[in-house]
């Protein structure tokens, strides 16, 4: 799964002593700046979710203080649905998708619930989660959510939640998957603080879409690494924030920009492909050479695709030393955070030789 | 009453709010919200003027204060401001979305900061006193508005 520009045996050498280092950086933990790291990508890449990921791997203290109570993710669940269910069916006129008269009064349901989402609680989810459920597995909707070329922005996560609408119609709990998968969009910075081993770390993450980034550079300065997400199933869709821009041409070119940034020339750079498992679903519908025009291999083969992509974005590092670590990933995949924390430590060592 | 009706209550628990989304660079959205509050308190005749300024400030690429919202909602709202007079419900969609946005991002985490813990504590405030942010320009503004309201 996860590959190195570098290899670790070539530093055995600093490696022997990382038991020396680690112990020095315990002992001068109380003086030390946190390690920074910062999470970059373009609007709905997953950032945030891998945030949710690493600060679920915390003490008990930093998940209380940086996880939301069960109660607001129980509401954003419901949001989300809404949300979804309202966008599908406001759009199907222009697919020309005509609902009976009883279908339409599910929908007016539904629609009354989106508009006084001030009320939206269990109860009131309850008495329209059927009338969701029918919605969504009825072939209108069926066929607008399938379209290959959607006009229309969906969360990613829609199915995941529709798939578990029984479970939210009543009373529940929610699950450490519903959380890393409601979405919630970031603005502004978001900061965590927390301990791993006693070395301090700062966790950054920041709002994604274009208008967003201008706020980035504030948190530019000392970065230990740069986590940059981008979204690998995005190779067929816009932006939300301006229906001209392919999400694939903004992630890869904003990756270019910040790679071979001034800013980062000495922080090492994790790469995440995120959303494989969606990703590998959707190469089965949609080939990858119809959007990524110059692929010229086997459409239905992952292998093939997926190195596709990631070549593309490693032919975007103008230094050939530049360390870049990749990791295919998705929501769900809780090694995400050890090859985060791995590729840190290597590369702290790698500095550390450096410097001696 | 929603989270943010909770905050806006409190005329030094919007400042501890409006601080708290200042150092998170994430003023905006408060900042339109309350904008486009006071906007409803206009006379008539100041809507058609105003309302492009808002639109100026928050809706155009490259504004500094641009807000984070979809490609679609941005483009209806531009049609509308370029077709119709503005009417004192011209922003009311964006601003509800907003408001939801800020809901579900900013306010749960606002709520469990040291900045909304210590003023809940103290009751007392350290916003500079020569602040003259505009935003709390706005947030003056809206607290007479309201006051103003319930005499009515």
């Amino acid at each position: 799964m996860k590959m190195c520009t570098r290899n670790k045996k070539d530093i055995t050498t600093e490696y022997l002593n990382s038991k020396k280092i680690d112990k020095e950086l315990r002992q001068e933990s109380s003086t030390l700046q946190p390690l920074k790291l910062l999470l970059l990508g373009s609007g709905e890449c997953g950032k945030s979710t891998i945030f949710k990921q690493i600060i679920s791997f915390q003490d008990e203290a930093t998940k209380k203080e940086y996880t939301p109570p069960a109660e607001y993710v129980i509401k954003n669940i419901f949001l989300n649905i809404l949300t979804a269910t309202s966008t599908l069916v406001r759009v199907a006129p222009n697919y020309n998708i005509e609902f009976t008269e009883e279908e339409n009064q599910k929908i007016q349901t539904v629609l009354n619930a989106f508009s006084e989402l001030e009320n939206l609680d269990q109860t009131i989810f309850t008495s329209i989660s059927d009338n969701i459920k029918y919605l969504w597995n009825s072939k209108q909707i069926q066929s607008i959510y399938n379209d290959p070329n959607r006009i229309y922005q969906l969360n990613d996560s829609t199915e995941y939640l529709m798939s578990n609408i029984d479970r939210y119609s009543k009373p529940f709990k929610p699950t450490q998957n519903d959380y890393l998968r409601v979405r919630v969009k970031t603005t502004g910075i978001v900061e965590a603080d927390f301990k791993i081993e006693a070395v301090p770390f700062k966790l950054v993450d920041v709002g994604g879409q274009k208008n967003q980034r201008r706020k980035w550079i504030h948190c530019f300065q000392d970065i230990t690494s740069v986590l940059f997400v981008t979204s690998i199933n995005d190779y067929d869709t816009v932006l939300e924030e301006d229906n001209a821009t392919s999400r694939f041409t903004d992630s890869l070119e904003l990756f270019r920009e910040m790679v071979n940034s001034n800013w980062f020339v000495k922080s090492p750079f994790v790469l995440f492909f995120n959303k494989v498992d969606l990703f590998k679903e959707k190469i089965k519908r949609i080939p990858v050479s119809q959007h990524l025009k110059d692929f010229n291999g086997n459409d239905h083969s992952y292998e093939e695709t997926s190195q596709f992509i990631k070549n593309k974005f490693h032919t975007t590092i103008k230094n050939s030393n530049k360390i870049v670590y990749h990791h295919f990933t998705c929501a769900l995949d809780s090694h995400a955070i050890e090859v985060v924390f791995n590729s840190i430590q290597h590369s702290l060592l790698m500095n550390v030789a450096e410097v001696l | 009453m929603t989270q943010l009706e909770q905050i806006i209550k409190d005329r030094n628990l919007a400042l501890v709010f409006r601080q708290f989304l200042y150092n998170r660079f994430n003023n905006e959205n408060f900042s339109f919200w309350l904008e486009a509050e006071n906007y409803k308190y206009l006379d008539k005749s100041e809507m058609d003027i105003r309302s492009k300024a808002i639109f100026a400030k928050y809706f155009l690429a490259d504004s500094k204060y641009e807000l984070n919202i979809n490609f679609q909602d941005r483009k209806d709202l531009e049609d509308k401001i370029n077709k119709n007079s503005a009417t004192s419900d011209t922003f009311d969609r964006i601003q509800n979305d907003i408001k939801k946005h800020m809901e579900t991002d900013a306010i749960p985490l606002f709520l469990k900061s040291d900045d909304y813990k210590k003023y809940k504590e103290s009751q007392t405030i350290s916003v500079p006193d020569r602040d003259r942010s505009v935003t709390v320009g706005m947030i003056e503004e809206f607290f007479k508005n309201r006051q103003l309201g319930t005499q009515n």
